[in-house]
């Protein structure tokens, strides 16, 4: 089971209210009738953390331990969006890659 | 350097045969299907060679496209040099020309920037000739972007790439820095047809990344792979991904796509670094390795993330790391929890976990009752992983009770606990307790309709029909559409129904089942009701409206083996003899040759029915039981045969369940579970088992844990060791004089004595097995060796039972004692 924090891009003390509102912008952003099965993903996660004891029984009783692909979507998901150099685009450029 | 050849690779078809055998014909067809299956290397081979023996023009060509395939897959590898090595033997082989725009390409990617350039100023005439420049365009517009702007001076004034340049750079300078507007002015000079339309496109997608990505998403779509362009597209498209995937699609970038995909993201120089040693883990690190990463870098990932996912690594490799001395020693508690995880994995003894868990509990504070608040609720759920995990696969007892109990105090508010101890009471018929609980429950939850529910059952329990159908009631206010409760409704007026027929109270049983006939919803609960109201009819002398009753009743309940099943059922309710109702019942005769079909929809039956009188189910499938053992060889699904066989175990059907796990075992040899049910069923538990069936159930035990079939690895366990083996686990002779009634051994002279009376007397199960496993002289020979005080002889070792079996294994502690330890319940 992927991180629920993660799936749902929520602090590991995000109270209830802060999860139900990632929650509701995450089914905004992907609806069930386009993407189902990120649908049910983004539900499993709610549903694991939406109560403090939910949260509570998660912490106690998820023996998940993590995987490189969960520590790069949190390290994919720590930065904010920026305009690379014109370096990069000339060093892209050079590369010789279609 | 020579490379070493690698002599464990396997020759390709047909690549090995050799070639001077082929004729011509023969050497085409080869090249050809080579060319086909993108064996650019060979077919070069196989058209070099037809040419030395004729220059055919449509050999060239083939030839020439050998080449270009060979060059491409070269390049594709970044084996730029080699590439162009390849092209130019296609100019020179095929008479092809060199200045095409796929060889410029391979300049341009291995960096020869000077020859491209000098080569374009010399074949520009012809590249124009050919029409080739257009594409030429293109790729040139990305060098120069690339900052090759001598490339430019290549190309006539009037070139559009030379005109359309200016704005294009003007346009990435003032995305890069920001300046939006200046970047839609210089975007909007760019024409449709320039060189560098594409480039357009993504600029445009960029600058609309965060505030539209919708639209930036289509623009990106629009830019066909095959553009010199694709790189910066792909690169582009890749950083919109969502994590996981942007991750996957990170690791197979090259460096530049990787920097420029990472910036784009926002990326530090020290999360850039940190994805590159990440990805260089591979996809499945070792706990040891993963931990030490996390460790190193829980500085980028944050300390608090880095300690709760610490946690969740064995013990041992905590240690290991470091992670214990990181961060501060780990509590008793999560010691406990820690362990009691790893042993639930590696499905342990239910009693060991029960055990680990309640070691957490007690360093939590357990039993006191008052404890901090953060304790509490943490106490309450480890109390309930605790049951859980017991009654996954043992039957509840009283410190299951107790600790669900337990686990209401520090946490009432919990629902789920109240249903699960209330039903747990009232299937140990402990009434008082389950309504305590319910009385509790329903000030709780007086609107709760799955407690509501449980209140209606355990009402019935109580025969308090009147208080089950008031509760049920008020759940079909509450939810009319339960489907579970109109059919308590409907069991609660037909039971108040049976017990006025019995005592002889007629006309308020018809008005019990005029209302069990309001509630029914479904034609199995109608025909329940023709059936208890047909065979009142049989009890009042009317057979006629009997038989029509008990005729509409079995076809309302599913007819065939499914509508016998609830005749019968009702029947043995009301005290009437089976084979009676059955004669008087005059129901259709059954097929004469079943079908699996009506056998499944008896099985379901079976488990569908709520029956709390087991010992009548039980006798009905008794009766049943001819109809149902000739049916064994049907062509059943593995999982069907699963069900069956379970059904015959909850009910008792040994014979059943043997005869049917047997036919399954010819079908699928070895599987656990129906070696489990074939020897389970067909074995005396105070008997040994033989040595064959032993070995099976060991043999099995490992297939069941190897194949994660815990419940057939339990139960085989198990029964393995609660059986006695004919010979102790540690070899150990068996003792004769263990067994009371035995003539005692004074001497060598009573051993005749003794053998004659063991020989020709029954004795204890065990010694009767050996007497059929060995045979008279066998055990004579046993016996008297062991007499004389010598171990097992060598060649009676061979004919004894245990003698090739295992030593049991040590699968479960004994309950009780292990439990007697705690003085807490």
């Amino acid at each position: 089971m992927q991180d629920p924090y993660l799936t749902l891009d929520v602090a590991r003390d995000a109270t209830d209210a802060a999860i139900h509102q990632a929650y509701l912008e995450a089914i905004r952003r992907c609806p069930a009738e386009q993407d189902p099965e990120r649908f049910q993903v983004i539900r499993t996660a709610y549903e694991t953390i939406r109560t403090n004891k939910s949260r509570l029984e998660y912490a106690l009783f998820n023996t998940g331990v993590p995987t490189p692909a969960e520590v790069l979507e949190r390290l994919a998901k720590g930065g904010q969006p920026g305009r690379p150099g014109i370096e990069l685009f000339r060093h892209l450029f050079r590369s010789g890659k279609r | 350097m020579a490379r070493k050849r690698n002599r464990n690779r396997k020759p390709r078809a047909g690549a090995g045969k050799p070639r001077a055998g082929l004729s011509r014909e023969e050497l085409e067809a080869r090249g050809i299907s080579l060319l086909a299956a993108g064996r650019f290397r060979e077919a070069v081979a196989d058209f070099k060679k037809l040419l030395q023996q004729e220059r055919r023009p449509a050999w060239v060509a083939s030839l020439a496209t050998a080449y270009e395939g060979r060059a491409r897959g070269l390049a594709d590898k970044g084996m730029f040099k080699e590439a162009i090595a390849i092209w130019r033997n296609r100019a020179e082989s095929c008479d092809m020309p060199l200045a095409t725009p796929a060889y410029f390409e391979l300049l341009f990617g291995s960096g020869q920037i000077e020859p491209a350039i000098r080569l374009l100023r010399e074949q520009r005439a012809f590249i124009e000739q050919q029409g080739l420049l257009p594409g030429l365009r293109t790729l040139c517009a990305v060098q120069a972007l690339a900052g090759h702007e001598d490339i430019l001076d290549a190309l006539p004034a009037e070139d559009p790439l030379r005109g359309d340049y200016p704005a294009a750079l003007a346009a990435l300078q003032a995305y890069c820095r920001g300046e939006d507007a200046v970047l839609e002015q210089q975007l909007k000079t760019i024409p449709f047809r320039s060189p560098f339309r594409d480039f357009r496109q993504i600029l445009k997608a960029l600058s609309l990344l965060e505030s539209d990505a919708t639209a930036a998403g289509r623009l990106l779509e629009r830019v066909d792979s095959g553009s010199p362009f694709y790189a910066l597209c792909a690169a582009v498209r890749a950083s919109r991904l969502p994590g996981a995937e942007f991750m996957r699609r990170y690791r197979a970038m090259g460096t530049a796509e990787r920097r420029f995909a990472a910036a784009l993201k926002g990326w530090s120089p020290q999360q850039i670094s940190l994805a590159q040693e990440m990805n260089q883990l591979g996809e499945h690190p070792g706990a040891d390795t993963m931990l030490r990463f996390l460790l190193r870098h829980r500085g980028g990932l944050g300390e608090e993330y880095v300690r709760e996912k610490g946690m969740r690594f064995p013990l041992a490799v905590q240690v290991k790391t470091g992670y214990s001395k990181i961060f501060a020693p780990l509590s008793r508690f999560h010691r406990a929890r820690i362990e009691a995880l790893r042993l639930e994995e590696e499905g342990a003894p239910p009693d060991e976990i029960f055990n680990t868990w309640h070691d957490a509990c007690r360093a939590l504070g357990y039993p006191d009752r008052q404890l901090d608040p953060e304790s509490t609720l943490t106490l309450a759920l480890v109390l309930r992983r605790m049951v859980e995990r017991w009654l996954a696969t043992e039957p509840p007892d009283e410190n299951v009770l107790k600790a669900l109990e337990d686990s209401l105090h520090y946490d009432p508010d919990d629902p789920p606990s109240y249903l699960l101890l209330i039903r747990l009471y009232r299937e140990q018929h402990r009434l008082k307790e389950a309504r305590r609980l319910l009385d509790e429950a329903l000030s709780r939850y007086p609107e709760d309709t799955r407690i509501l529910s449980e209140a209606v059952e355990t009402a019935l329990a109580s025969d308090a029909f009147k208080k089950a159908a008031r509760y049920a009631r008020r759940t079909l206010e509450l939810d009319p559409i339960n489907p579970r409760v109109r059919e308590i409704l409907v069991n609660s007026h037909l039971a108040h129904a049976r017990k006025q027929i019995r005592q002889g109270k007629i006309p308020p049983a018809h008005g019990e089942l005029d209302q069990a006939l309001d509630w029914a919803r479904t034609e199995l609960d109608r025909g329940r009701v023709d059936l208890v109201r047909g065979i009142l009819e049989l009890g009042e002398g009317n057979s006629q409206a009997a038989q029509a009753l008990l005729s509409c009743g079995f076809e309302r309940t599913g007819g065939g083996l499914v509508g016998r099943l609830f005749l019968l059922l009702e029947a043995g309710r009301m005290d009437h003899d089976l084979a009676t109702i059955m004669k008087q019942a005059r129901l259709p005769k059954p097929a004469r040759k079943t079908s699996r079909e009506p056998i499944l929809a008896l099985v379901h039956a079976l488990n569908d029915v709520r029956e709390e009188d087991q010992a009548l189910l039980v006798q009905t499938v008794d009766f049943m039981g001819g109809s149902l053992k000739s049916a064994a060889g049907l062509e059943y699904t593995l999982a069907e045969m699963e069900l069956i066989c379970e059904t015959w175990l909850r009910l008792d059907q040994d014979d059943l369940r043997a005869g049917y796990a047997r036919v399954a075992l010819k079908r699928w040899p070895g599987t656990p579970a129906f070696v489990f049910h074939r020897i389970d069923a067909g074995h005396n538990s105070f008997a040994p088992l033989s040595a064959k069936d032993f070995q099976a159930l060991d043999n099995a035990y490992e297939r069941a844990r190897e194949d994660g079939d815990m419940r057939s690895a339990h139960r085989i366990g198990e029964l393995l060791d609660g059986t006695r083996p004919f010979v102790t686990p540690d070899h150990a002779p068996f003792d004769p004089f263990e067994t009371a009634g035995f003539p005692e051994a004074g001497g060598a002279a009573d051993v005749e004595a003794l053998l004659d009376f063991i020989l020709n007397n029954e004795g204890p199960a065990a010694v009767e097995a050996m007497k059929r496993e060995l045979g008279p002289e066998g055990v004579r020979s046993l016996f008297e060796a062991m007499l004389r005080g010598e171990s097992v002889p060598d060649d009676l070792d061979e004919l004894l039972p245990g003698a090739s079996r295992p030593r049991p294994r040590k699968r479960t502690r004994n309950k009780a004692s292990n439990k007697d330890q705690f003085d807490l319940f």
